[in-house]
């Protein structure tokens, strides 16, 4: 009898335990649930929403689309405008998952924006946020990028990738799909004083760049196979005509149809930058010429630009002014950009949006900032006055922003301007 | 451009028509330097048919001046537009130029 009672209240503790086992596990559950439920509000809230469409000056057109997983990663993304011209996009993916993985991505994401708003530079940017995120990076946590800048008035894209998948580009006048393969440099977080490198490609009108997470790529069925980087060439290479919504939407629907069930195990992100072809109506918005580097080369595109900026109702004195700022940049380049007496192209992109007109200026001539040469002291006395550098003096005070750059990439100079033009019609 | 000479007295008058850039302003300086070397001293260049001028036209300006101050001589300008005025004062030449409303003025008491 004692014997039994003894067993009995065995059984009970038994019991007891299992159920206090079982609530902890519960409360655990629920736990890491609440847990999962924060680190996707985190990433949901730091992106936009799954299908956007941009669209400025005619130029752009993104669509994004943002699948998570249920045990949400640290995938992100984000685009927007530098300026009037330039289109910043970007996309990462952090290593690990849950709440960790969250937050390093709402960090990345905001570091990355800022240190691209203030250097305007790929290469730079990715240098600069790589050494703040691997000082401190007591968890070895990671992050792959891929940034772009695209001037969408030169059709050049700057972009670096760290550690991130290929990113494409779909050239559809020749219907290719290009992989965008090299690394410019390990993974965000792994090391510091790395220098990230870029690489300078153009983009055509029509083209577009897709970028993505590896949550498509290595989409796995139940066998274990992946998705792989090969199906989604294969699949970019028969539906690149697709409008990208449905590009997009047939794209998940393919890795769907691949996992066959398996749940998907990583957040999935595609972004689309579609550089749209120019409609009848924005064409007359531009001025794009190839100039002979000589004087007659000049004042014919000086009689072109007249008659250009005359179409927007630009008024005489607005005009004469930037005449006189293409006459002292151009000549600039002309006379001294060049070691010797071969052709060479100086390209004028001009293009006047909102009342305000933006000019860049690329020469392959030395590399040479006209910005920073000397100013001319204005206050000498007559006899003590320099001939020469004047002409940088009157660009200073005719436009309203100028800056230079230099292309390593492709070995350019390139000058910018824009200024304000308040047309005939609107004064009215 | 072009340019057109006359005188008033022993004032040589010179009228630029047109633009005065880096492929015209040569011209500009060979016809002045003509009337230079045939002993002018005092000369009005007017502006007032000017469309607009760029750093070479300034300096087109300013090496007229030094030549016509080499030999005791003087230079005055008149009749800039707006454009030209703008670039004349921002470059500092409206202060060590003597420039004039009108060639009226500019002729006045020369």
């Amino acid at each position: 009898m004692w014997n039994q009672i003894k067993n009995f209240v065995a059984i009970k503790q038994d019991i007891s335990e299992r159920k206090r086992l079982e609530e902890i596990s519960r409360t655990e559950k629920k736990r890491m649930e609440t847990e999962l439920d924060v680190a996707r509000d985190i990433q949901m809230s730091m992106l936009k929403k799954n299908s956007q469409v941009l669209k400025n000056q005619n130029d752009v057109d993104i669509f994004a689309k943002i699948i998570p997983a249920r045990e949400v990663g640290g995938d992100f993304y984000d685009y927007f405008w530098l300026d009037e011209e330039r289109l910043c996009f970007f996309i990462g993916d952090v290593s690990g998952k849950g709440v960790p993985a969250a937050l390093m991505m709402a960090v990345t994401k905001t570091l990355l924006k800022s240190a691209i708003g203030s250097m305007k530079s790929v290469s730079r940017a990715l240098t600069q946020i790589n050494n703040e995120i691997s000082k401190d990076n007591e968890n070895y946590m990671f992050i792959t990028v891929f940034v772009g800048i695209l001037n969408t008035t030169t059709g050049y894209m700057a972009y670096s990738n760290a550690g991130h998948n290929p990113t494409y580009v779909i050239d559809k006048q020749n219907s290719k799909i290009k992989s965008l393969n090299e690394l410019h440099g390990v993974v965000i977080g792994a090391m510091e004083n790395i220098e990230y490198g870029e690489t300078v490609l153009r983009i055509n009108r029509g083209d577009s760049i897709f970028i993505y997470t590896d949550g498509i790529t290595e989409a796995r069925n139940k066998e274990n196979h992946l998705f792989s980087d090969d199906r989604l060439v294969e699949y970019l290479n028969k539906s690149f005509h697709f409008n990208p919504e449905v590009l997009l939407n047939g794209i998940i629907a393919e890795v769907k149809k691949h996992e066959d069930g398996a749940e998907q195990a990583d957040d999935i992100i595609i972004l689309h930058v579609n550089f749209m072809e120019q409609t009848e109506d924005s064409i007359v918005d531009y001025l794009f010429r190839n100039l002979q580097n000589n004087l007659e080369s000049i004042q014919i595109f000086s009689i072109e630009f007249e008659e250009f900026a005359k179409k927007h109702s630009v008024e005489q004195e607005a005009i004469q002014q930037i005449k006189i700022v293409f006459d002292e940049l151009l000549s600039n380049v002309v006379k001294y950009a060049y070691d010797n007496d071969e052709n060479h192209e100086i390209e004028v992109k001009v293009r006047f949006y909102e009342e305000k007109l933006t000019v860049t200026i690329m020469d392959d001539g030395r590399p040479y900032n006209p910005f920073e040469s000397d100013e001319t002291d204005t206050t000498l006395e007559l006899q003590e006055r320099e001939i020469g550098g004047l002409g940088i003096h009157l660009v200073k005070f005719l436009v309203d922003d100028y800056h230079y750059e230099y292309k390593d990439q492709i070995k350019k100079n390139s000058t910018h301007f824009t200024k304000q033009i308040n047309s005939e019609l609107n004064e009215n | 451009m072009k340019i057109e000479t006359g005188s008033s007295g022993d004032i040589e008058i010179v009228r630029i028509i047109g633009i005065v850039d880096t492929t015209t302003a040569p011209q500009a300086e060979s016809k002045i330097q003509d009337l230079l070397d045939n002993s002018c001293k005092k000369m009005v260049i007017d502006l007032s048919e000017t469309e607009y001028m760029s750093s070479s036209g300034l300096r087109v300006l300013l090496s007229t001046a030094k030549k016509l101050w080499a030999k005791d001589g003087l230079l005055r300008i008149c009749q800039p537009n707006k454009v030209v005025k703008d670039i004349l004062d921002t470059s500092g030449f409206s202060v060590i130029m003597d420039v004039r409303d009108t060639e009226a003025e500019a002729l006045k008491d020369f």
